[in-house]
């Protein structure tokens, strides 16, 4: 419960609808998307102005008590579920677009603003904003500032990093950084590069500008049917050494395919162990030149079946399939896990095979579904909550998959954030002298560290408690690898 | 882990235990950009030199800091493919590590993003004499803070950087280059059509009243999007790397030269000034490059701006100087490195 003296600061400083004490109106705030790990929040204030979060800001430093920052609540790691002693920050009511300018190329926006809605503005002028979470028409784009959101555009187009120019950021101690903006470049250090992905930790982002592209002219998608998982995954590689960037590239493994199939009938080739979704955008002599590439690198790669789309209807159609992948995947059991680690390309065969091992070894279903050309995994273990033993054994076939991407030069989160999920994977993937140089930069910020804490960075202790082997006498886990 | 660090580990951890602070430097392409005390003792980086790691079928690239940028351009060349940001050599002798440091970007910044945009992951020295590592080496990575970009223009500030996971880019097949003589206002209408559309420009450039484009990528699109300029001079490809790395005549005399980034809006219609002797735009009319004598000309504070004096150093007090100071002491609480870069 957050203190009757701290609750009292908030009364003073703000409207009385916009908090909320009792038990029904916080339930629905108890977790973001990651529903494995639910708390019920201390406080819920819903902000409706920027004044509204100085004031939040203003109490929780003054009462030294948690503050954690929520979107719209889509996120995979629990990176907004609330403290039963803080205050829960909702952004959502925050959702102005301040500004559109088509001659910049930018948009400014409020971050409760939907990822979607940005596009949908942009639109009259010829433009959209690439980024695109498979949340988009529901997340945030706070929440993507916060967790530096992928998706499927993200390999020709960046992360959420790439396309954000300008943030106002709010600090607990209640100074205001206004961080890059509509120049290409700035004086001093990039702290727009730091908070994007900080996961809430640094600051309350209450302003975002981000940059808009030129909708590309023409868009092919091509879909390849392969016999084998491993090939299609050195096929991934093979279209990249090739000289091609596609728009996006997706794997869908057998499991996914028949689910997406009779979740939707796209048509999709159900002999295959495989499919790859490859869309090409540009000019119409880049997509021709482009397509002509790939579809020979798919036959290179032994496709069963190529199928080109290069109309908008037959486009949709093709991505169709993998959109309704994860409701496709609710039916084939009561719950599913989604995963999110990332590896080198090269990596995508073997680390596939070993999937299935381990699927076999937990004797639980997994469906692989995922952004290929980033050498993005989302494994999604298939489990049922109601039984202890499979929910045991799903989170800990999960860890198994975060170690196994680290081992092979990869990381525990490509796009999902580290959150509460991954916690404790993150003493693997970094040295206790690491995390703590993490700690110190979260000083700069918030030297009480009433942001969101217990989130995306270990305490020492906890990484030490973990066990003998991750960390000893400073010595990396798995010293032998480089780790990049 | 990688042992050669061990040398330049060494003299942090001597230098730690001396109070001895340390001027960072590669092979000194960019000495004259430095700001701090040239009193100190040099840390040369110039010998941590190499390729770690090259898989072109990744795109990515993991060098040692000391690696000339001429040599990661020929090594990547081979494989048909470029560090997109395309940071100046100056005088031919800039490094990787040089490069990231300053944050500097060649003429292609709008189309192919910033040095920082493409540092997947670092391994670096901080001024505890810790050797660490952030970032990785694949595309995706949001597991911690974002040290890895946080060090793309840092200046040294913050550590030494030991090495770099450079993502990479496959190079165009095709390139043309042409100058067009134009008025600022009409520069700025034909720019401004380019940035509605998908389109294969990847560089402007205009001064002495032309405006020079490149066009690069796929042949047969390059190819169409030049029949507009039919009738216009075709330049030799060079000239973008010699705007790069400032031997063009105009960076030739010794008059102050100013580096000024103005709003991506600005375009070019608002620099012809008559307080402004010479002048040269690029980045669509967001970097502006002008001599003026004593300061900068009045018109230009109105706008808005970011500025950094070139050979007349100029720094504006950051907005966010507190915390700059903070985090200066969060890598390098004996402020050892590059004493007197303030960021």
């Amino acid at each position: 419960m957050i203190s009757e003296f701290a609750l009292t600061q908030l009364y003073a400083e703000l409207p009385e609808h916009v908090i909320l004490t009792d038990q029904y109106q916080k339930e629905p705030f108890e977790s973001d998307a990651y529903t494995v790990k639910k708390e019920l929040p201390g406080v819920v204030v819903l902000a409706e102005s920027v004044g509204h979060v100085r004031s939040v800001l203003r109490v929780c430093n003054e009462c030294d008590i948690p503050l954690v920052t929520r979107g719209a609540g889509t996120g995979l790691s629990g990176g907004a579920r609330p403290h039963r002693e803080g205050v829960l920050l909702v952004l959502s009511k925050l959702n102005s677009v301040l500004e559109v300018d088509p001659l910049a190329c930018t948009a400014t926006v409020e971050p409760g603003t939907t990822n979607l809605r940005i596009s949908e503005v942009a639109k009259e002028h010829g433009l959209f904003y690439a980024p695109d979470p498979s949340s988009q028409i529901a997340c945030s784009i706070g929440g993507n500032v916060a967790e530096n959101a992928g998706g499927v555009h993200c390999l020709k187009y960046g992360l959420t990093l790439h396309n954000v120019v300008g943030l106002t950021v709010l600090t607990i101690e209640g100074d205001e950084l206004v961080l890059g903006g509509k120049t290409y470049d700035w004086e001093g250090y990039d702290f727009l590069a730091l908070m994007v992905g900080s996961e809430g930790m640094l600051g309350v982002v209450t302003e975002i500008t981000v940059k808009l592209l030129p909708i590309p002219a023409v868009r092919h998608v091509l879909l390849g049917g392969f016999d084998d998982v491993e090939i299609a995954g050195n096929c991934v590689a093979g279209i990249i050494a090739a000289g091609v960037i596609p728009g996006g590239l997706e794997m869908m493994d057998e499991l996914a395919v028949h689910a997406a199939e009779e979740f939707a009938e796209v048509g999709y080739p159900k002999d295959a162990k495989a499919v790859l979704l490859c869309e090409l955008d540009g000019t119409e002599e880049e997509v021709t030149s482009t397509t002509d590439k790939v579809a020979e690198v798919m036959k290179q790669y032994d496709a069963s079946v190529i199928e080109l789309a290069t109309d908008p209807e037959q486009c949709e159609r093709l991505w169709l399939g993998r959109k309704v992948a994860f409701p496709a995947a609710g039916r084939m059991a009561a719950d599913f896990y989604c995963m999110d680690g990332s590896i080198p390309r090269y990596q995508i065969g073997p680390v596939l095979k070993a999937i299935t091992g381990m699927s076999e070894r937990y004797n639980l279903g997994v469906m692989n579904v995922f952004h290929a050309g980033d050498g993005n995994l989302h494994p999604l273990i298939l489990y049922d909550a109601s039984d202890k033993n499979q929910r045991e054994g799903a989170e800990q076939f999960g860890a198994e998959i975060l170690e196994h991407c680290i081992r092979v030069g990869g990381t525990i989160t490509g796009e999902h954030g580290v959150g509460v999920e991954k916690i404790d994977q993150m003493c693997s993937q970094f040295s206790l002298a690491e995390i703590e140089q993490f700690h110190r930069i979260r000083n700069v910020f918030d030297v009480n560290r009433n942001m969101n804490p217990g989130k995306a960075i270990p305490t020492l202790a906890r990484c030490s408690e973990l066990g003998g082997m991750h960390v000893h006498k400073g010595q990396m886990p798995f010293p032998e690898l480089s780790r990049f | 882990m990688s042992h050669d660090s061990l040398p330049l580990q060494n003299a942090v951890n001597t230098a730690l235990e001396q109070k001895q602070p340390l001027r960072i430097a590669g092979e000194g392409s960019k000495s004259f950009l430095y700001t701090g005390d040239t009193t100190v003792p040099l840390l040369a980086t110039s010998d941590h030199k190499g390729v770690i790691e090259y898989r072109p079928e990744e795109l990515v690239i993991t060098v040692r800091a000391g690696t000339k940028l001429s040599e990661l351009r020929g090594i990547t060349a081979e494989h048909g493919q470029m560090w997109a940001c395309d940071p100046p050599l100056f005088d031919g002798r800039g490094t990787v590590g040089g490069a990231i440091a300053s944050g500097w970007c060649g003429p292609g910044r709008p189309w192919y993003g910033t040095v920082r945009d493409s540092l997947l992951g670092v391994e670096m020295i901080n001024g505890y004499g810790e050797l660490l590592r952030f970032g990785g080496k694949v595309i995706k990575n949001v597991a911690g803070f974002d040290v890895a970009r946080l060090l793309g223009g840092s200046q040294g500030t913050l550590g030494v950087l030991m090495s770099a996971s450079l993502k990479l880019l496959p190079a165009p097949e095709h390139t043309r280059s042409i100058a067009t003589s134009l008025n600022s206002r009409e520069c700025t209408t034909l720019i401004s059509q380019y940035s509605k559309k998908t389109s294969t420009l990847s560089g402007t450039c205009y001064f002495d009243g032309k405006l020079y484009l490149r066009f690069t990528g796929v042949a047969a699109a390059v190819e169409k999007e030049m029949k507009a300029f039919e009738s216009n001079e075709e330049i030799d490809p060079q000239f973008w790397q010699k705007l790069r790395d400032h031997t063009l005549p105009f960076f030739a005399d010794d008059k102050a030269l100013w580096r000024v980034s103005l709003s991506r809006n600005s375009m070019f219609h608002g620099v012809e000034s008559d307080e402004l002797e010479e002048f040269l735009v690029e980045w669509n009319g967001s970097l502006l490059w002008c001599k003026s004598q004593n300061s900068l000309p009045p018109t230009m504070s109105m706008k808005p701006y970011a500025i950094r004096g070139f050979r007349n150093v100029k720094h504006e007090t950051s907005q966010s100087s507190k915390h700059a100071h903070r985090l200066k002491l969060a890598f390098d609480p004996q402020k050892i490195f590059n004493p007197g870069v303030v960021l």
